[in-house]
């Protein structure tokens, strides 16, 4: 029940039966110590283009799958940015030090950002706000700092994310 | 089956024990010519010699191909059904039960 079936369809309902299962289902052999993690790297929400959003998140596995899914849910066209926070949410990654400009700088490096993306705009939650100069610093793109909240992803680029506005940023 | 499936909504279970293409075959057509989308697979769940090799290897082979190749016949939730030790596993009752243990373990 952790990693292939959905659904288990059995016989036995002895305790010595069941009890490894449970085990299972508790995740006691997880260590506690490292958080669950998804890998680094580029995702594409819905189907992205040159002029779509660049989003940075973390890469810990909860806070990962909600941005992804809120922003899947606002329907937007959007980069996901990953980066190696080490399994840490994003204000304790910030004031761990592990959410950085340079990291940023990497991941839009080894994939190429650059060259996909038009625009020089990075939108960072607003957890992350410290370290907005880090960011343009080491990056030198223009930094955005995003909402609060990954479900008012939709509204906030909504409101922000438009040729206007995108130019009005570039040429500050 | 897939008429009265799809004449009261009731959710499909396919399965196909021990032959993958079949399994997807018939996920294909039940999707593509019936349009039914509310389905489980069964790969079906083996004991004995090379039987629980087939089974994590059939379970592993359809989510590998579900989220590292975004293959859709092979994104359905799937089913186990450890119950097949009580019929496959020769002996006593406790042999049957602990093989019914370490298949659902497995799954």
């Amino acid at each position: 029940m952790t990693r292939y079936a959905d659904l288990l369809i059995m016989h036995s309902i002895d305790g010595w039966v069941l009890l490894p299962l449970v085990m299972w289902r508790f995740q006691l052999y997880t260590d506690p110590r490292k958080p669950v993690a998804v890998p680094p790297g580029v995702r594409e929400i819905g189907t992205p283009d040159e002029m779509s959003p660049v989003l940075v998140s973390s890469n810990y596995a909860l806070t990962y799958s909600i941005v992804l899914s809120d922003a899947e849910k606002s329907k937007v066209n959007a980069w996901l940015v990953v980066i190696d926070t080490e399994g840490l949410t994003i204000d304790v990654s910030v004031a761990a030090r592990k959410f950085t400009g340079d990291k940023i700088a990497e991941i839009i490096k080894s994939h190429n950002l650059d060259k996909k993306i038009k625009h020089r705009i990075l939108i960072i939650p607003s957890k992350a706000a410290r370290v907005s100069g880090d960011v343009e610093d080491s990056t030198g793109w223009r930094v955005i700092v995003g909402p609060m909240d990954s479900s008012e992803i939709g509204k906030f680029l909504e409101k922000i994310w438009t040729p206007d506005k995108i130019k009005e940023i570039m040429s500050q | 089956m897939a008429e009265l499936a799809k004449r009261y909504e009731a959710p499909l279970v396919i399965t196909s024990p021990g032959d993958l293409d079949t399994l997807v075959s018939l996920v294909k057509t039940l999707e593509e010519d019936i349009g039914i989308t509310d389905l489980a697979l069964d790969p079906g769940t083996f004991t004995g010699p090379g039987g629980l090799a087939y089974t994590v290897k059939a379970y592993t082979w359809l989510r590998y191909k579900a989220t590292y190749d975004l293959w859709k016949y092979a994104g359905y939730p799937l089913i186990g059904t450890p119950i097949s030790a009580w019929s496959s596993v020769e002996g006593e009752i406790m042999d049957k039960m602990w093989w019914e243990a370490i298949l659902a373990t497995i799954l």
